[in-house]
């Protein structure tokens, strides 16, 4: 009799669960869970088994092969949503989507507003120039150079009227430097007073100095730097890596100061490009589906990799103005190419803080595309994420 | 209007544009495959227990239920249509498969995937195995798929009350193959 019971108390249990008991036995189940720890601990295993089930995410997932194989066999084309049941999900590829065109529009407006549009019509400062030792030019000279008048094509460049510079005869190498200079589109330190250099400011004189190692490389205006990039990638790596690496997303860069805003440089490093790619076998082999169909050719295949590549870009960066004291923006945009993949395109947008002098700590928002090609197709491996280094410089 | 995201197109209507142009046949067959490729293959792989056989019958699930389409002209329960696709061409697979079960094919079924990260769900998986292939299809209708006991009976054409018993007894077995691990896990 209690055998017998316990049957129906448990059948009444399992219908309570899958939604299929009526309102009048409920009541009566509920007494019975009252007084019987045997229904409730069925009752837990049976949520703890359900609960497992709602979690197998590997039986809700048909193989992208699968779904190659399938939309393959029927001729139409593997759709993204597919692709995405397979990689991220949806909400994650539009979090992606969405970021990068902030993290784009975040870099455009930062070059807009920061970049120096109007520099070289208003900069009075030659960044570097090629002299000889004999013609530097040295605050302590300065003096002299005061009285000289300025002539008329340097004033042809100067933002003050043309009149306000009389007219007189050259009569030093320096100033004919700056003409010269000024001719190619180059403008002197000089304000455009009648009082000429002498209106300048010391600080603003020192750095149209003209020194001898200007004319070799030197590490002057050179950046070392390290960082490391933590990014998310469409399509997400479906398999592993088939190695490790302590060097993995670790990036290794030199930068040469073109001047204050501009650089330019090479980066290289080593990062896993998860890749996920269609095509047709070449072996005429014919799946089961194709047999089916009667599709004739190579069977459509889906290929999923992770592999781990170095990669090495030239890197162009602009630097902004300071944002806040030792604080400033900067955009870096790159190009190169992962060793044996493809094409490779970063960008980066964040701010350098220098806590002290030459040394630089870099937070950024990164995004890279990777585009590679596989039986005359394109396709690529987007990663977005963030960036955060050291940098050195010189 | 166009169709948008909060009313998104019945199921058979998509069913019916399976038949008209290519470009629209293979927009309404994306979208019902986004809908119930997860739940057929999920069937598939439970029920037979095996990947490669699970993937050959989830695929010719599909493609028969594209071949279907160009025939059939009334459709009211898209995913119960490719259930019963999907359950015949398990139901042959079986029939077909030496039932010799060799080591090599145990391990295939029974190793967890990488993804089958809970050990509760592997035990389950493997219970799956252990418990008679009656039981276990309507356990993963039920558990997996989530269908009403009407509808089960449906999809395996057979009486309400022998599968409320079916369900249950499955339920059961696998409760008892389980017990003592859920005991140990929950330790």
């Amino acid at each position: 009799m209690n055998e017998h019971q316990d049957y129906m108390d448990a059948r009444m249990l399992h219908a309570f669960l899958d939604g299929e008991l009526d309102s009048a036995h409920e009541e009566v189940l509920f007494g019975k869970l009252a007084s019987s720890s045997d229904l409730r601990a069925e009752m837990q295993d049976q949520l703890a088994i359900r609960t497992a089930i709602q979690h197998d995410t590997d039986a809700f997932n048909p193989p992208a092969a699968a779904t190659a194989a399938v939309f393959g066999a029927l001729g139409f084309s593997i759709p993204s949503s597919a692709a995405a049941a397979a990689g991220l999900s949806a909400v994650q590829r539009r979090w992606i989507t969405g970021a990068s065109i902030v993290t784009a529009m975040v870099a455009v407006l930062l070059l807009y507003t920061q970049f120096p549009f109007t520099a070289f019509e208003e900069s009075t400062i030659p960044e570097r120039v090629v002299s000889s030792p004999s013609t530097v030019l040295t605050i302590e000279e300065t003096p002299a150079l005061a009285d000289i008048p300025i002539t008329a094509p340097f004033a042809r460049y100067s933002a003050a009227p043309a009149a306000a510079a009389p007219s007189a005869p050259v009569e030093n190498d320096a100033v004919m430097r700056d003409v010269n200079m000024a001719s190619l589109g180059f403008h002197p330190v000089a304000s455009l007073s009648s009082k000429g250099l002498a209106a300048v400011e010391p600080e603003r004189i020192r750095e149209r100095q003209v020194y001898f190692y200007d004319l070799i490389p030197t590490p002057d205006g050179v950046t070392l730097y390290a960082r490391n990039v933590a990014l998310q990638s469409d399509p997400a790596p479906e398999v592993p890596s088939q190695r490790e690496s302590w060097f993995r997303n670790v990036n290794l860069g030199v930068m040469y100061a073109l001047s204050e805003h501009h650089s330019i440089g090479l980066e290289a490093g080593q990062e896993a490009f998860p890749q996920t790619f269609t095509g047709i076998t070449e072996t005429g082999t014919r799946s089961s589906s194709q047999l089916l169909t009667g599709t004739e050719g190579g069977m459509p295949v889906r290929i999923e990799q992770n592999p781990l590549a170095y990669w090495a870009t030239a890197v162009y960066q602009f630097n902004g103005d300071a944002l806040l004291p030792h604080v400033h923006p900067f955009l870096q945009l790159q190009v190169g190419g992962a060793f044996r993949l493809g094409g490779l395109g970063r960008a980066s947008v964040g701010l350098k803080f220098r806590p002290v002098e030459r040394i630089a700590i870099v937070v950024g928002a990164e995004g890279s595309m990777l585009m590679y090609r596989f039986q005359d197709s394109w396709f690529q491996t987007n990663k977005l994420g963030m960036t955060y280094g050291l940098a050195y410089e010189f | 209007m166009s169709g948008n995201a909060t009313h998104p197109m019945p199921d058979d209507e998509l069913f019916y544009r399976l038949d008209g142009e290519k470009e629209v046949a293979e927009a309404a067959f994306s979208e019902l495959y986004a809908r119930y490729g997860g739940r057929v293959y999920a069937y598939c792989l439970r029920f037979l227990g095996n990947r490669d056989e699970a993937q050959d019958v989830y695929q010719e699930t599909f493609i028969r239920f594209y071949e279907c389409a160009k025939q059939e002209r009334e459709m009211t329960n898209v995913p119960g249509f490719l259930l019963k696709i999907a359950r015949n061409l398990c139901l042959n697979t079986r029939r077909n498969k030496k039932r010799t079960v060799e080591y090599e094919d145990y391990l295939t079924s029974v190793q967890p995937s990488s993804q089958e990260k809970t050990e509760l769900l592997n035990l389950i998986t493997t219970a799956l195995d252990m418990i008679p292939s009656e039981y276990r299809e309507v356990f993963v209708l039920r558990e997996y798929q989530g269908l009403s006991y009407a509808e089960i009976a449906e999809v395996v054409d057979s009486s309400l009350s022998n599968v409320k018993v079916r369900i249950f007894r499955a339920k059961q077995k696998i409760r008892s193959i389980l017990a003592p691990y859920i005991q140990e896990i929950s330790e």
